[in-house]
């Protein structure tokens, strides 16, 4: 009802004068800033009188209002009680005081304060359930603005374990590994004995005031005595079936339940030695469901204060968990989602560095074959030129008087042929130094990048076996551009009509290479086809990049063959002597 | 006397191949392109063929292919001034590789060594 009107004035004009409060019987006041005392009703001045020992109605407000710990809370209405006499010598009688803060519409504050007896039995747990209500919405808030799952985990234990919380001793968190089918210890938090027990909620009570704060600074502040309880969270290992009574009714029935000595009966099956680890007779295990499947279990207990667990805690226990399950599979997902966009963006740098290798190798070719052509031209000529001048010395004998500068022209024009050959080599592989290397990821990147480069529905080159690990010795970057040179050929010459396949393995102390077609008829004309063109094409159509290639090879010991026979598919083969420590 | 086909279009190298290896005592038939180098070799009989690759029409991989084809058992030297085209594996089909130099000792020790000389 006060929040239609937005000012002290509007209620002071109104609220009262239509008797919008003074229908309740309770004592009621409502003051302003600085405690000013705005409105009461007869029941307030009564209760004054009778109970405050005649003190007047600012008086008793005053005393209300100022009441310690009262002024911070002003986000929720709070409830404290109060005792008092109604004489000196009268007994005490227990009041409830619900003192709510509100906001006015001008920025002022407004204290609207009721009196009653002392709550009853429902009153408390309602006051109970609402403040759970109130931690299970911060946990949540957290919950939602978390994605990294340590995190995540360490917020619902700490929800499970903080005063404000669900106020358990000590929280254990199995989450389940799909690889060994077992639910295993993650995380936990708590002390392990009373000492660290004393010294851990003294640090948090002492230290922060609310369920946030505590979330944010949990590791600075109790997190170093969390070592020895996660210790004990790496030793749980728990299957999903076969076992004990009363963990096994948790896995059927997806729901929350104490586990105790009694309930476990020595069944002498799985999870019975929980509580020796634990060092425990009961526990509360609720399971963490998503989707019908139960991702992770939330074990806690009481270990310090030896406080019962309650059907009311299971329950609650349960509703935490269901919340904590959609967080851990959120954080999951958003864990796998990282680890792709990880992968994707090593991906996107392996393709930018293949490009740039791709631009070098082209460069290498273009200056291999300047290089082989400039070579060319000048040769025919010399070779004309000297082959007369050798033509010429022989018959002219040893006495003819131009004998001498037939020689000299002989010696230069081989002078100039050694510079060539010299020049030639250039454009050659340039020697460069060698390491150890894994060839198996050279040439998966090398045909992985060839195919990424080709415009069609399925690769050209069909990777069909890469053993992995094959480490070779030599210039990773120069044999980079040879299988490049290679792979390349079968594209360029071929088309993306004519599927290759490619195997890698060892053969005896070989890396053997192999580009081959597929064991078929229409494969082995395709490959074929290849071969013809790469054996008959002209040197003036052509790239030098398969030279340098070949040259490469040659350099690192290794050999280029075709094989072919009656039941085997035409191959090419590349042989590189394999590395061995 | 053997025969030796000279096939290269660079016509004063022909010649000077032509009187080198006419002093060797071969008889040498010169072809200055791929189609009658492949016309030369239809009408006489050849033991020999040096062979040019950088040709104009026809170049000497492909002259070399359809005497592969067609007279599978003659020997064949490559003698290019593409000195990088010894080790490329086009040129397999070749008997020999000789780069071209002033000096002949190495083309004319190859002929007799084909040749069984």
């Amino acid at each position: 009802m006060l929040a239609d009107y937005s000012s002290i004035s509007d209620i002071e004009k109104h609220a009262f004068a239509d008797k919008t409060l003074t229908c309740y019987r309770n004592p009621i006041f409502i003051s302003g800033s600085g405690g000013k005392l705005l409105w009461h009703n007869v029941e307030f001045q009564e209760f004054a009188s009778k109970y405050m020992s005649g003190k007047s109605v600012q008086q008793v407000a005053d005393i209300i209002i100022n009441r310690k710990g009262i002024a911070e809370q002003n986000d929720r209405a709070t409830g404290f009680s109060l005792a008092s006499k109604a004489a000196e010598n009268s007994p005490p009688t227990d009041f409830w005081v619900n003192l709510s803060r509100l906001m006015a519409g001008e920025g002022a504050e407004l204290n609207v304060c009721q009196i009653s007896k002392t709550p009853s039995a429902s009153r408390v747990n309602a006051d109970r359930n609402y403040s759970l209500a109130a931690v299970i919405n911060q946990i949540g808030r957290k919950l939602d603005m978390s994605y990294r799952l340590d995190e995540t985990l360490k917020i619902i234990l700490i929800g499970a374990t903080a005063g404000e919380g669900l106020g358990f001793n000590r929280a254990f968190l199995l989450l389940y590994d799909s690889d060994s089918g077992l639910y295993k210890g993650e995380i936990a938090i708590g002390p392990s004995d009373g000492h660290e027990a004393g010294a851990i909620w003294s640090e948090l009570v002492g230290a922060h005031k609310t369920l946030d704060e505590l979330i944010d600074n949990y590791n600075h502040a109790a997190g170093k005595y969390d070592v020895k309880v996660n210790n004990i969270a790496r030793r749980i290992n728990l299957p999903a079936s076969d076992l004990c009574p009363a963990l096994n009714e948790v896995f059927l029935t997806h729901k929350p339940r104490l586990v105790t000595k009694g309930s476990c009966q020595s069944s002498g099956k799985i999870g019975c030695e929980l509580f020796g680890i634990l060092g425990v007779d009961s526990f509360a295990a609720a399971p963490l469901t998503v989707e019908g499947s139960i991702v992770g279990l939330l074990l806690a207990d009481n270990l310090i204060t030896g406080r019962n667990i309650s059907e009311s805690d299971l329950e609650i226990l349960g509703i935490f968990a269901n919340h904590a399950g959609t967080a851990v599979q959120r954080s999951r997902m958003y864990e796998r989602l990282q680890n792709k966009i990880e992968l994707l963006a090593q991906a996107n740098e392996r393709l930018k560095e293949s490009q740039k290798r791709l631009i070098e190798s082209e460069k290498l070719t273009a200056i291999g074959k300047m290089a082989s052509d400039v070579a060319h031209e000048i040769r025919n000529p010399l070779s004309v030129a000297g082959g007369y001048a050798r033509n010429v010395r022989k018959k002219a004998g040893e006495k003819h008087e131009y004998s001498e500068a037939l020689d000299i022209i002989i010696k230069e024009v081989d002078r100039i042929e050694e510079v060539l050959d010299n020049f030639a080599t250039v454009s050659k592989a340039a020697p460069e130094e060698r390491v150890v290397f894994n060839f198996s990821q050279l040439v998966s990147d090398v045909l992985q990048m060839v195919n990424s480069n080709v415009v069609a529905s399925e690769p050209i080159i069909d990777i069909i076996e890469i053993e992995n690990n094959i480490m070779v010795c030599g210039s990773e970057k120069q044999l980079r551009n040879a299988i490049l040179a290679f792979s390349k050929q079968f594209i360029n010459v071929g088309g993306t009509s004519i599927p290759v396949g490619a195997i890698l393995k060892p053969v005896g102390d070989q890396a053997s290479l192999s580009f081959l077609c597929k064991p078929d008829d229409a494969g082995k004309s395709r490959i074929r086809r290849v071969l013809s063109n790469i054996l008959v094409s002209s040197p003036l159509k052509r790239e030098t990049d398969l030279v340098i290639a070949s040259e490469i090879i040659n350099q690192h010991s290794g050999s280029i063959s075709i094989e072919h026979g009656k039941d085997r598919p035409l191959s090419i083969v590349i042989n590189l002597p394999i590395h061995k420590e | 006397m053997q025969n030796i086909l000279v096939v290269d279009d660079e016509i004063e190298l022909s010649k000077l191949y032509q009187q080198e290896l006419r002093d060797e005592g071969f008889n040498v038939m010169v072809a200055n392109d791929g189609f009658e180098a492949i016309n030369l070799a239809q009408k006489n009989t050849i033991d020999l063929v040096v062979l040019d690759i950088k040709m104009a029409g026809m170049d000497g991989l492909e002259v070399l292919n359809e005497f592969r084809m067609k007279n599978a058992d003659i020997p064949v030297i490559l003698n290019s001034a593409y000195s990088t085209y010894k080790d490329d594996f086009s040129t397999w089909l070749a008997d020999a590789y000789v780069v071209k130099s002033s000096n002949l000792d190495e083309l004319k020790n190859k002929i007799r060594e084909l040749l069984k000389i």
